[in-house]
């Protein structure tokens, strides 16, 4: 562990640079309590610096309260509509739409979705700002015209109110429009450098300068990159012909790396180290001349050693040599937070030129929590309380303020705090540093630090179109509005200021423990029910590289499926095939003995015999045995990431996905099976007798699984029927066999004794045809086309005797619908990972992505450069996003249907495939647009997204073409109008909606899975009605 | 024989409405039944199972939520699976048949009803069922029309028969021949006992399951963990 106290000791910094850069990344998701363990020493107050600091902040806020113009409109609009009402979040809401909206229906259409549910009313008169009260009326009368049209009853009073409404619209959305502007124009300093240098002016007069900051989120293709590009040149020119003003320091740019390339991201770790270090040495040798510093802001944890390793790069050229002026930005919610200040200050010390560095709290910690939560990290990279932030930054200030740091790094505080802002000040024994805030924002409070601290104070000044300004806008209002946050509390008169001054050291140290208990670890999220699955973040170095050298070592493993029966493996068949790769035929990744008729029938005697003995064993033993499945899965994980390469063709996320849903099923069924297994049912007879009933599997279960996911569905389907007493006979899909058997060996491994399942690798006609027509089959669980689900019930409806249960998950014909409420970089993420993500070879995966006309030539341009920057290629590389499909068949099938639809609609972007590719089964990532829904024809199972625009007034007629296809599988809807996405949520006849993000992924117990019409029978997997359908329940006295 | 000669061109909006409804809506109505049932030589037991059915039913109004993700919300709940062709065998009890159709449409479905063995007192129901509020649209009766015609009809997506064991067989066969969708069958084996009627599982088999996901984030973002973030003690 780190030992962050050392970094006082001026040796620290002498440390070769790898020794300190070492010391980084494994920090990333590291024990929160041992890290803040480590730092709280290096916050500590010492000597009589708690008293100062006090005083000082006391005094800060004292003077800020007593200063009438304290309370910015901002301000007062953050204090009245904090985000934890219901107010204030639909007026953030509208904040980030309303302005892109193009089309007035669905504009007038949003607002009476934010406006007309919230209670205005009690905001009135709350506020002394004329601003808040003004804007209440407003949001207040507007509120309720927009409701008027409401009373459908056909009376004259309720036609006369829809009139009136109907008139309003045009002035309402006009003057809520307005009410955006003038909430941007709080927030943004210009709509280009001239306006903003100008606003500015007055500003800088007084001491204070700037950082310009061009407005605009991540670029998702290389056209906005290079746009962003333009307006960084733009802006540094500018900056640099701006004339000296008084004592003001020469303003500087801070930039946005993500807006600069489309993937910067560590899977395209070679593009951002050529192509986005030309691009920004190109804005260094612009800037260096002018004077202009450069900062480049922090974005997302998971870039942070791709932004240093980039900044080292950067920092080391010729071009910024001999330069004090390039600077970065480093977030004290970080854990790595210090490591990297120490790196930073070695990194100087070495090459010799002062590194400007920004030191911000964070502004993205919501996102990642959720991020991690998401992809089954094994912790946070950030801090879960706030007080902990506030250590880690105090903790960074003391090393950055040290004597040994100063000259190496230019320390630039950033904080709104006042508290924060004393302690800085307290803990400097030299002055060279500066503060920074937000343009907006706490004004009174570094008035007063300007007049009392005699270091600069530079404001951090967005710059662009409203438009552009809005996400931003609501980020730092989510940051700096929810109730708990200082900005808050400073300009509220009713929060004791000795609330304020506390040292965030002491209120830790006060706590019960240092990380936040309300927060659980990602494994931890399902509380004690089960643990989550977890799986290494690839774009971390100190995971992906361990995790990479086991994966390979089992890239060059030649597999050997064989059947399984009773438990041993049954070898040396006639019948054997080579399974090669579908990236590469060249490689060979195995054998298979494909199972014949006589071990068919083996088999079932073998399940047959032991059924009994089964249903009667301890439902709490089976589940014990699934649950230790799904540990062994975990510790296997890296050789069934590579099985997943060799033989499904999975790329390295989708691998670790795979194996994560495995464990998810094995720790979810038993849980599941143990409430049901519990106690014996009580149910009251018609005649009024009490009888007892218990469940018990319904026999042997023959369970039939897709390629697509080898390990996931095979053993969800398994471990349901296993675990609820059923004798399993498995039929993995024939291109798969090797993860199917490498899974059966794990299980048997686990404790599943031999009788309860068997394994029959083979096709249809040999193995599925002959388990379905046996008569003591009482079940089959099957996921797999439409056509397949009818002739295995064909064929069960044969058979004598008791119908035996189906479950059948099919087939669909996915849609995503988006109106032009929806922000279009969001619907490009989702809609590429929805359609392309896995070759398109999910079962959830968009096929039809509907847009309304009024937006969709945005959609289309994004698409194109979105597609553009896809790669295609070999799997187990980092780097690619698409691998190949599963087998000649199907290439053949997308190929063909590629080809007529160029000729019967319109192609959009195609993205290239490798100088490879002919060794595999490649298909390129093709957008189609249609005019029909009917010119797709059947579901095309590979990575291909047809696109349809519908008009917003004909949006019912789409939903009702969706539901004709017949198909119900997923569906996902952009809008960010509530009402809208519930209307069509609640009209679609499909078994998983997803809105407001991507489509695929459904996750095991918080997504259950599964379709209608023709997508399925239903239960879904992995929902609470699944494990019951492999049960029957049966008198107690029968048993 | 198509969909449209039981119900009308006007079908489909008709049912989506009734989907709609709510389950506890839905029960309330059914329940305006259940004094003025038909006689019939199980009367008792059919006030008996009846209000069980819906009591059940009622249950099915709310959502699942389900724990996942901060910054998502996630629930599970049932809608109607569709059209519904509730039919009875020579071995049918009125207080079978009553349960099935009973909780076809607490389900939210459309359904056909063909009582036989008891036509009359099948009519007699429907019609009360009518009186008290629900919709022609959603519950017809065959009209005589032969089983093998019914299984047929194009929107079928559910059977629910009243029959001994061995006698689903002659349903079973003829709907697995049918293309599309695989219709499915909630059968009640035990005309007289109900038992399956009785089972807490046999609701779900008329209902299809529909998962919701959303992303709060995008529409107002994450001001709970953002408050989370501080309140800890």
């Amino acid at each position: 562990m780190f030992k962050a106290i050392d970094v006082l000791d001026p040796a620290f910094i002498e440390q070769p640079l790898a020794t300190l850069w070492q010391q980084i990344s494994p920090l990333y998701s590291a024990d929160e309590e041992q890290v803040l363990r480590e730092l709280m020493p290096l916050a500590e107050p010492r000597g009589d610096e708690l008293a100062r600091i006090e005083a000082r902040a006391t005094r800060l806020i004292e003077q800020v309260r007593a200063d009438d113009g304290a309370i910015h409109m901002i301000d007062a609009l953050l204090l009245e509509y904090s985000l934890d009402t219901r107010e204030g979040i639909l007026l953030m809401c509208l904040a980030e739409a309303l302005m892109r909206i193009p089309d007035a229906d669905t504009a007038d259409a949003l607002i009476r979705d934010k406006l007309s549910i919230a209670d205005w009313k009690r905001h009135l008169s709350q506020s002394d700002s004329l601003l808040v009260n003004a804007s209440t009326w407003g949001l207040l009368l507007t509120g309720k015209v927009v409701t008027l049209d409401e009373r459908e009853d056909g009376t004259p009073a309720g036609i006369i109110n829809r009139l009136v409404n109907r008139l309003s619209e045009p002035v309402i959305r006009k003057v809520m429009q307005q009410a955006m502007k003038i909430m941007g124009h709080q927030f943004v300093l210009g709509r280009d450098m001239p306006e903003a240098s100008k606003r500015g002016r007055e500003y800088r007069e007084r001491g204070y300068t700037y950082s310009f900051d061009m407005l605009g989120e991540a670029a998702l293709t290389e056209a906005d990159a290079q746009h962003y590009f333009d307006d960084y040149v733009r802006a540094i020119e500018h900056v640099g012909a701006m004339p000296a003003i008084g004592p003001s320091p020469k303003p500087s740019v801070s930039i946005k790396l993500s807006a600069l390339h489309p993937r910067y991201e560590n899977f395209q770790r070679e593009r951002v180290m050529s192509e986005l270090a030309e691009r920004v040495l190109l804005l260094i040798r612009r800037a260096r001349p002018l004077g202009v510093a450069l900062t480049i802001d922090a974005e997302e944890a998971d870039r942070l050693e791709l932004s240093l390793a980039l900044f080292e790069q950067l920092y080391r050229d010729d071009a910024t040599r001999g330069w004090d002026g390039f600077g970065l930005v480093v977030q004290a919610y970080s854990k790595r937070a210090l490591p990297v200040l120490a790196w930073l200050a070695a990194l100087s010390r070495e090459v010799g030129d002062r590194i400007p560095v920004r030191l911000v709290k964070g502004a993205y910690w919501d996102s990642e929590i959720k991020l991690c939560q998401q992809r089954g990290l094994d912790g946070y990279p950030v801090f879960t309380r706030k007080e902990a932030t506030d250590v880690s930054y105090l903790a960074c200030a003391r090393f950055l303020l040290s004597e040994q740091v100063r000259g190496l790094i230019w320390p630039q505080f950033a904080s709104h705090n006042a508290h924060t802002v004393a302690a800085i000040m307290t803990l400097a024994e030299h002055a060279d540093f500066e503060f920074q805030r937000l343009h907006g924002m706490g004004d009174a409070l570094y008035d007063q630090v300007l007049e009392q601290a005699g270091v600069a104070v530079r404001i951090y000044a967005p710059v662009g179109n409203h438009k552009d300004l809005l996400p931003y806008l609501v980020r730092r209002l989510l940051e700096n509005g929810a109730n708990s946050s200082f900005v808050h509390r400073l300009v509220d008169q009713r929060c004791p200021i000795s609330d304020l001054v506390q040292h965030p050291w002491q209120v830790l140290s006060g706590r019960s423990t240092l990380h936040n208990p309300n927060i659980p670890l990602p494994r931890d999220i399902y509380g004690s029910e089960r643990q989550a699955s977890q799986g290494p973040n690839v774009l971390i170095q100190s995971q992906w590289q361990p995790f990479a050298a086991r994966v390979d070592r089992f890239m060059g493993y030649c597999w050997q499926a064989d059947p399984i029966i009773n438990g041993s493996r049954e070898t040396g068949s006639a019948l054997q095939s080579d399974v090669r790769s579908p990236a590469n035929r060249d490689n060979l990744v195995g054998q298979v003995s494909w199972a014949g008729a006589e071990q068919v029938a083996r088999a079932i005697d073998v399940a047959e015999a032991f059924l009994p003995q089964w249903q009667q064993s301890d439902v709490s033993a089976r589940a014990a045995a699934i649950c230790r499945l799904g540990d062994l899965l975990e510790e296997h994980l890296e050789e069934f990431v590579a099985l997943c390469h060799q033989e499904a063709g999975k790329t390295v996320q989708d691998g670790i996905d795979e194996v994560r849903e495995a464990v998810d099923f094995c720790r979810y069924y038993p849980n599941q099976a143990e409430a049901l297994f519990a106690e014996p049912l009580q149910l009251e007879q018609l005649d009024g007798r009490t009888t007892h009933w218990q469940r018990q599997g319904r026999g042997i279960f023959v369970c039939i699984s897709p390629w697509n996911f080898p390990l996931a569905i095979f053993l969800g389907q398994i471990s349901a029927a296993l675990v609820a007493g059923n004798c399993v006979i498995a039929k993995p899909a024939e291109q798969t066999s090797l993860v199917a058997a490498r899974a059966i060996e794990l299980m048997l491994e686990a404790g599943i004794p031999g009788g309860a399942i068997q394994l029959l690798p083979g096709d249809g006609a040999t193995v599925g045809a002959r388990l379905t027509a046996d008569p003591r089959i009482a079940g089959v669980a099957f996921t797999g086309s439409t056509e397949t689900a009818q002739r295995i019930n064909r064929a069960l409806s044969q058979r004598d005797g008791e119908p035996a249960t189906l479950i059948a998950e099919t087939g669909g014909q996915n849609a995503m619908i988006v109106d032009s409420t929806a922000l279009p970089e969001q619907v490009i993420k989702d809609a590429v990972m929805s359609g392309f993500a896995s070759a398109g070879q999910r079962c959830s995966a968009l096929r039809i992505l509907c847009v309304q006309n009024d937006i969709a030539e945005r959609i289309i341009e994004l698409l194109k450069g979105a597609m553009a920057e896809l790669r295609v290629g070999e799997p187990s590389l980092l780097s690619t996003d698409v691998g190949p499909v599963i087998d000649e068949t199907a290439q053949r099938g997308l190929l063909a249907h590629i080809e007529r639809m160029q000729k019967e609609a319109r192609l959009i972007a195609q993205t290239p495939l490798p100088a490879h590719a002919d060794k595999g089964y490649f298909v390129p990532p093709t957008a189609i647009e249609i005019s029909r829904i009917d010119q797709i024809g059947r579901e095309q199972f590979g990575p291909i997204v047809h696109l349809l625009r519908y008009e917003a007034r004909d949006l019912d007629k789409l939903i009702d073409q969706i539901n004709a296809a017949g198909y119900g599988l997923t569906l996902g809807i952009h809008s960010r109008n509530e009402r809208t996405a519930m209307h069509i949520e609640a009209r679609a006849r499909v078994g998983n909606t997803y809105i407001n993000r991507n489509q695929i992924g459904a996750v095991v117990g918080v997504q259950p899975f599964g379709g209608q019409g023709l997508s399925g029978t239903g239960p879904k997997a992995g929902g609470p009605h699944y494990v019951p359908r492999f049960t029957r329940l049966i008198p107690v006295d029968a048993q | 024989m198509t969909d449209h000669q039981f119900f009308g061109p006007e079908a489909a909006s008709v049912f989506e409405t009734w989907n709609r409804r709510g389950f506890a809506a839905r029960c309330d109505l059914l329940g305006g039944a259940l004094a003025q049932l038909p006689l019939c030589a199980d009367h008792e037991e059919q006030s008996r199972l009846l209000p069980r059915l819906l009591d059940r039913a009622r249950l099915l109004d709310q959502p699942i939520e389900l724990p996942g993700p901060t910054g998502e919300s996630n629930e599970l709940y049932e809608t109607a699976r569709g059209l519904t062709l509730v039919v009875g065998s020579d071995s049918a009890t009125p207080r079978a048949l009553a349960g099935q159709l009973f909780a076809a449409l607490a389900c939210g479905n459309p359904v056909i009803f063909s009582a036989e063995p008891e036509p009359e007192w099948g009519s007699r129901l429907v019609t009360l069922l009518h009186q008290v509020g629900v919709p022609r649209g959603v519950l017809v009766c065959a009209d005589n029309a032969p089983l093998e015609t019914l299984l047929q009809l194009p929107s079928l997506t559910l059977v629910a028969p009243v029959c001994r064991p061995e006698e689903l067989i002659r349903i079973q066969r003829p709907l697995a021949e049918r293309d599309g969708l695989l219709v499915q069958l909630a059968a009640e084996t035990d005309p007289d006992g109900c038992t399956t009627l009785l089972q807490p599982d046999h609701l779900h088999r008329f209902l299809t399951e529909k998962t919701r996901t959303i992303n709060t984030t995008a529409v107002g973002g994450n001001a709970t963990l953002l408050e989370l973030g501080s309140s800890a003690p």
